[in-house]
Order: C-alpha cells, then structure tokens, then sequence
C-alpha cells in the first residue's frame, strides 16, 4: 500500500501521475485518472469513475485544452461546473472531498461524470484519489 | 498590483506565497485571511468582501491543529468542514463563480462564518482570493 506524505512546495507521483503538495499526507490505494482530448460538438459523454464519495482523499479537475467546457455534472448533480481553458479545481483532505462531492453530486457518490463541450479543444484531466 | 502565474509557478503578492494552477491569473486584488482564532469559538464572521464575477483565484487550507466543523459563506446552505491540512483551491474565473455560487447562499462571496469545536485552543484558517480589478 503506497503512502505519500506531502508537504509544502512538494510533489509525488502515484503510478506515474504526479500528485500536487497541499500540504497533505495521501495514502492511496486506488486511483482514477481521466486524461483525454474531448471531440467536437460532445454535448454528454459520461465517464464512470467508480469512486465512493467518502473514500476520496483527494480530488483534481483541470482543464488544460484550449475550449471551455461548459459543464461538468456527477450523478447527475444539480451544480454545473463550467472550467474554462486552463482552469482547475483541486480538492484535498477526507472532510473537504466528502463535502465537495456531497455537494456536486445529487446522489452523494462520486462515479459518472458527464462532460458538455462545444469544441474540439477542451482537454479534461481528472484526478481522484481514494484510500483503502 | 498585477500577478501572473503559469504552470508550475508560483508568486508572492503581498508577502504571500501563491501557488498556480496551470493557470494564467492576473490579480489586481488580494484577499487574505491568515490567523488563528480563539478558543471556544463557535460563530466567526469574517469580512471577504470579493466579487465572485471578478475572482480569479481562490484557495482556503485548515493549517491549524483542529479541524473546522463547517465553513459557510453567506449564510449558503452547503457546510464545508475541513479536517487538519484540507483545503480547496480553484484557478479561473468561470469555475471561481460557479464556486462561489454553489457555496455561498447569496451568490456573493463576502462572510466567511467559521464553526469550531468549543474549547479548542487554536484553529487556522488561510484564504487566499485573487480578483481583477
């Protein structure tokens, strides 16, 4: 079972991701990593995460393309997360996520994020970190 | 004062440490709260005063030794406790508001009311917000 403990101006790297410091010990045991361009005219593309909302530790969204996407929904949650190019999000800490994805997610879980572009451009990386 | 930040920068505004997001922010504004609150402290309000139409940047950690059993802005109805060392930190100006939408019961992000265990010695709260001008 892999253990990170991280600290300021620090980074680590969980299979080959490299994890952001926020002044945080990670210890994860499972992780999912969503790191791909997003075609043209994508209006709902639903992406399983498979992850339990009061497992995650730690939580990162950003989009690094160069088109917005203009929403992400969870559990068809009734908060849409518009991200911009460039934009992130980046949550860490078991109380904060547990909250964060309460909040985002209608069903309290955290699995099938849906994403809505109107480019060829918008390029989503997610990052979710679970412990055991 | 004009901050711009990359990927995989960071800059001091202020005296203060701000790490980017692979983000490209141009502050005009900072916001900062960074102290330790007193004891027993059960209803804190502290005064933001941001425009979440123009916030750019925005991060909040617990770097205290107790947690916060909820943290609301503007009397919203979403509690965001945060253990010792959680934080949330977002870079941009969409997701800024629908942030700050989501979690402030008014739609603007200005009181920041902080629950605490009673009797505890020692929170810290640091809230870091970036705006144009």
């Amino acid at each position: 079972m892999p253990s990170y403990s991280l600290t300021a101006s620090e980074s680590a790297s969980l299979n080959g991701v490299e994890i952001s410091a926020l002044n945080h010990t990670l210890t994860g045991v499972k992780q999912v990593r969503i790191d791909e361009t997003l075609g043209a005219g994508l209006v709902a593309a639903v992406r399983n995460l498979g992850c339990v909302a009061a497992k995650i530790v730690y939580l990162s969204i950003t989009n690094s393309g160069t088109e917005p996407i203009t929403a992400l929904t969870v559990d068809a949650g009734i908060i849409d997360l518009p991200l911009a190019a460039g934009e992130s999000l980046v949550v860490a800490g078991a109380a904060t996520c547990a909250a964060f994805c309460a909040a985002w997610s209608a069903a309290a879980t955290f699995e099938d994020l849906k994403i809505t572009t109107v480019g060829a451009g918008a390029h989503l990386e997610v990052l979710v970190v679970e412990t055991a | 004062m004009s901050l711009i930040l990359t990927a995989a920068q960071s800059a001091s505004v202020d005296g203060v440490a701000t790490e980017s997001s692979s983000q490209t922010i141009t502050g005009t504004v900072q916001v900062r709260l960074d102290e330790e609150l007193t004891a027993s402290l059960a209803a804190e309000v502290k005064r933001v005063g941001a425009t979440p139409a123009n916030m750019r940047y925005f991060s909040m950690m617990n770097v205290g030794t107790v947690a916060f059993t909820a943290i609301t802005v503007d009397g919203g109805t979403v509690d965001l406790p945060m253990g010792i060392s959680d934080s949330i930190t977002v870079a941009g100006a969409s997701v800024c508001a629908a942030f700050a939408a989501a979690f402030s019961g008014a739609a603007t992000f200005n009181d920041i009311k902080v629950t605490t265990p009673a009797g505890v010695p020692k929170c810290k709260l640091r809230v870091h917000i970036l705006s144009n001008e």
